[in-house]
């Protein structure tokens, strides 16, 4: 599914450069865990650059909701149900479009943080 | 100019500042960096004069970014001396800074003790006093900043919030250039939904828990974070202080996490405030949602843009799903 910014190889370079900046301040152990930590960080960047995130229940969502077929690419989907929105596309339903957007968002907070959705919205 | 970054080379250049305004005794002693933010830093400093000692603070500009929705700090400084002349509790402004400072954009103001902390306002006993008063306060301060004559503030009318502050909030959105459906829905709402226009106020523009010093007995003692002020319907301030965000977990009180809105309400008019249109109010949540939603884009995109990276900033990317999430339960009636 398509998450928000920063995606996921952003994140883990993230990590890693904060670790960078402050190993060289560490000493003895935490010095050298700090280095292991920033090659590891390192692997996994290399990884997710040839990795690529499977279809999910939220691309067909997506995909339904930007009414496009198979030959439009999953990364262009969100901006697609964007400019439908934004040309009034769903305007006589809003109430089905709120609840698909609900199903979008609970599918983001599970990953970010699963404590900020109400019971019923917890995997 | 970039501000100078460590305080070794800010004090020379701040005792050199003080001593051009205030005379060649002048001393700087007993400097505290308080915060460090994305874009600002507040030091904390002793001008001393003989026997004489005043606590001051100098607020520096760090960092300028693209499509910044915050005021430069020269109309943040003008703003302060209005809103000071005209009763509203702000630190004293003291003086700007100038070229020859060579310490970048920025001003000083007299120092004023007090919490910020919203966890520590709204928890810890000793506060108890100051809650039983803040929301009464926040009414009478409102009043107060709104009832300035515009006149004085004319900086603000090109501001692009003053002038439409949905289209403000578009714009940005539109130049992040990241898809959020959520936002596109929440946008289309409240472009057919607009409550009518009223006669613009001076607004604070992030009036809040947290841009507040609180005294534990006495309360609000200063209002703080000048940088998002533009000319708007009144109910925007009102709204803001509302949202669900600046309740800090106290859900069930909507105004500051410590009062009701009718109290809130009650007390901007006890202090001669407009008669509030509690739809407006609504309307304003929603969009201080979209607001607050597009402010968490802003920071991730400065940190993928490449142009202020930090780990905070990429947080703030993550968290906006939760805020998609407290708006789409608020438009469907579920979350008040």
């Amino acid at each position: 599914m398509a998450h928000d910014w920063p995606h996921l190889r952003e994140i883990v370079t993230t990590a890693r450069e904060f670790i960078e900046s402050v190993t060289p301040g560490l000493s003895g152990l935490d010095r050298y865990h700090g280095m292991c930590a920033s090659y590891l960080l390192e692997i996994a960047e290399r990884e997710l650059a040839h990795w690529q995130a499977p279809d999910d229940v939220d691309d067909g969502r997506l995909r339904r909701l930007a009414a496009a077929g198979p030959e439009v690419p999953r990364e262009e989907l969100t901006r697609r149900v964007c400019e439908r929105i934004r040309a009034g596309g769903f305007d006589a339903c809003e109430d089905e479009l709120r609840a698909e957007l609900l199903a979008h968002v609970i599918a983001k907070v599970r990953v970010s943080k699963p404590g900020h959705l109400e019971p019923e919205h917890r995997a | 100019m970039s501000a100078p970054s460590e305080p070794a080379t800010i004090v020379p250049l701040l005792k050199a500042a003080l001593r051009r305004r205030m005379g060649s005794a002048i001393e700087v002693e007993d400097v505290e960096i308080a915060t460090l933010g994305g874009s600002n830093r507040t030091l904390l400093f002793d001008c001393v004069d003989g026997e004489a000692r005043r606590r001051l603070v100098l607020r520096q500009e760090t960092l300028q970014f693209a499509r910044s929705p915050f005021l430069p700090p020269h109309t943040q400084y003008v703003l302060l001396e209005v809103a000071y002349r005209g009763g509203v509790p702000v630190p004293e402004p003291i003086f700007e800074l100038a070229p020859e400072d060579e310490l970048g954009r920025g001003y000083v103001v007299a120092c004023v003790r007090g919490e910020t902390l919203p966890k520590r306002l709204l928890s810890d006993a000793e506060f108890a006093p100051a809650r039983a008063r803040l929301v009464g306060q926040a009414g009478h301060i409102l009043a107060t900043l709104h009832r300035i004559d515009t006149a004085e503030v004319a900086i603000l009318e090109a501001v692009e919030d003053s002038v439409d502050a949905l289209a403000a909030q578009r714009a940005h959105y539109d130049f992040y250039g990241e898809p959020h459906p959520v936002l596109d829905y929440a946008l289309r709402w409240l472009e057919r939904q607009r409550p009518p226009l009223r006669a613009k106020v001076f607004l604070h523009g992030d009036f809040r828990i947290g841009n507040m010093l609180v005294d534990p007995k006495d309360g609000i003692r200063a209002l703080l974070d000048w940088e998002c002020a533009h000319l708007g319907a009144p109910e925007e301030d009102l709204a803001w202080f509302c949202m669900r965000a600046w309740r800090f977990g106290n859900i069930a009180r909507p105004a500051g996490g410590c009062g009701s809105r009718a109290e809130l309400f009650a007390a901007y008019a006890a202090a001669g405030g407009a008669v509030v249109d509690p739809a407006a109010v609504r309307w304003w949540e929603i969009y201080g949602l979209v607001r607050w939603a597009l402010y968490n884009i802003m920071q991730v995109y400065g940190h993928v843009s490449g142009q202020r990276r930090s780990p905070a900033f990429a947080a703030c990317g993550r968290n906006t799903a939760m805020i998609e999430y407290d708006l789409l339960l608020t438009l469907a009636g579920r979350y008040d």
